[in-house]
């Protein structure tokens, strides 16, 4: 099964969440239909997901009913990619909000891997831009990195001022 | 040369003459003192003439003045001979001095215009390597003097541009940390999502291999 993470599940511990809450969901729905193959009264209400994972459920629907099956797959295909997906770090000069790390999940995903998973750190010595690594792979990007690579040109510009 | 052989062959004949003289003195001398034997001699042969004793004396006094007479005029012959000869041997004797001082003087005047030939040679020699000596010291003070001067040129440039850089360095390390210390304090992130997708779409293709690269090797 093909599984398109939702902006929302950046990082590992998202999807090791994601995984988590559509497990429980999995036990949840199997459990039920027993109970409603036996007629059983004392059903108990479905366990609140997240945006992300009702999206994902639906996903794996489609248009037909939902099965134990169908989650049990959704799952496996989680776990799967959760040890396949591609794991980056972007260091920011701020903690990153919401909206930030949506647009940068978005971003990394559309470009360069439809399944990265995308791991937020904070340091405020970049001073901004930002710092991307991939396993022993650093790109640099901060300003402070700017300022101090153009620090010969300095007197160059100094005397053009 | 000639003369010295000269004069020697007449010193020669003057001493043979007055020998000569001498020899005749003598024999007259010995006749007189012994006429007997003398007259011995001449008894056998000769007739003995008798002759009065005052005529004998005064034919005896009258051989006597002329030998005398004779022995003056040869001594004062002899005299004057041995003057003449010795003013010609002193005349020679100048003659020969004046030549041999003459020719030592020549020869000393030639040994001295050699010896001054030479030493002027030697001091003109002297003096040439003085002169070279000294131009050589010229130039080779004068090559080391613009080696210094260039040297020193360049160690007052290489340190003019090395205060320069430190200079620059500095300045630009007080800047950098300026800015640091400025922008640090206030990160609006929101504000730089354009710059960070941007990024990340214009490095899409080199953060590609690389992940591609990382995920072979894994």
């Amino acid at each position: 099964m093909r599984v398109q993470l939702p902006s929302d599940v950046s990082s590992q511990q998202d999807l090791a969440a994601l995984i988590i809450e559509i497990r429980g969901y999995s036990k949840w729905f199997a459990a039920n239909a027993i109970k409603a193959r036996v007629h059983a009264k004392n059903a108990t209400p479905p366990p609140t997901l997240s945006d992300g994972a009702l999206e994902l459920v639906r996903a794996a629907s489609g248009k037909k009913l939902l099965d134990a099956t169908q989650l049990e797959d959704l799952v496996s295909s989680l776990e799967s990619l959760r040890a396949s997906a591609s794991t980056i770090t972007i260091t920011l000069a701020a903690p990153a909000t919401s909206g930030v790390k949506k647009q940068l999940v978005a971003s990394c995903r559309e470009h360069i891997a439809s399944d990265a998973l995308v791991t937020f750190k904070f340091n405020a010595s970049i001073l901004g831009g930002m710092v991307i690594s991939y396993g022993s792979h650093v790109f640099d990007w901060s300003f402070r990195r700017a300022i101090l690579a153009n620090r010969a040109h300095f007197s160059e510009v100094l005397a053009s001022v | 040369m000639s003369g010295n052989t000269g004069l020697f062959i007449f010193l020669i004949v003057d001493i043979i003459l007055v020998g000569v003289v001498l020899v005749l003195a003598a024999q007259h001398g010995m006749a007189h003192l012994f006429p007997r034997r003398h007259d011995a001699e001449h008894k056998v042969h000769e007739p003995v003439v008798k002759l009065p004793k005052e005529m004998r004396e005064k034919l005896l006094q009258k051989a006597e003045a002329d030998y005398r007479k004779i022995l003056d005029n040869a001594a004062h012959e002899l005299q004057l001979d041995l003057g003449k000869t010795t003013a010609g041997l002193n005349k020679d004797l100048a003659v020969l001095g004046n030549r041999i001082i003459s020719d030592e003087m020549t020869r000393y005047r030639d040994s001295l215009n050699e010896l001054q030939t030479h030493t002027d040679a030697a001091i003109a020699g002297t003096h040439e390597q003085l002169q070279k000596h000294e131009d050589d010291l010229k130039s080779t003070i004068a090559e080391k003097q613009k080696e210094a001067l260039a040297q020193l040129e360049a160690d007052v440039a290489a340190e003019k541009q090395k205060r320069i850089e430190a200079i620059d360095t500095r300045l630009a390390d007080a800047v950098a940390s300026f800015l640091i210390d400025t922008m640090g304090h206030d990160v609006d992130l929101g504000a730089q999502v354009g710059y960070l997708t941007k990024m990340i779409e214009q490095h899409k293709d080199e953060f590609k291999n690389e992940v591609g690269n990382e995920s072979s090797a894994s």
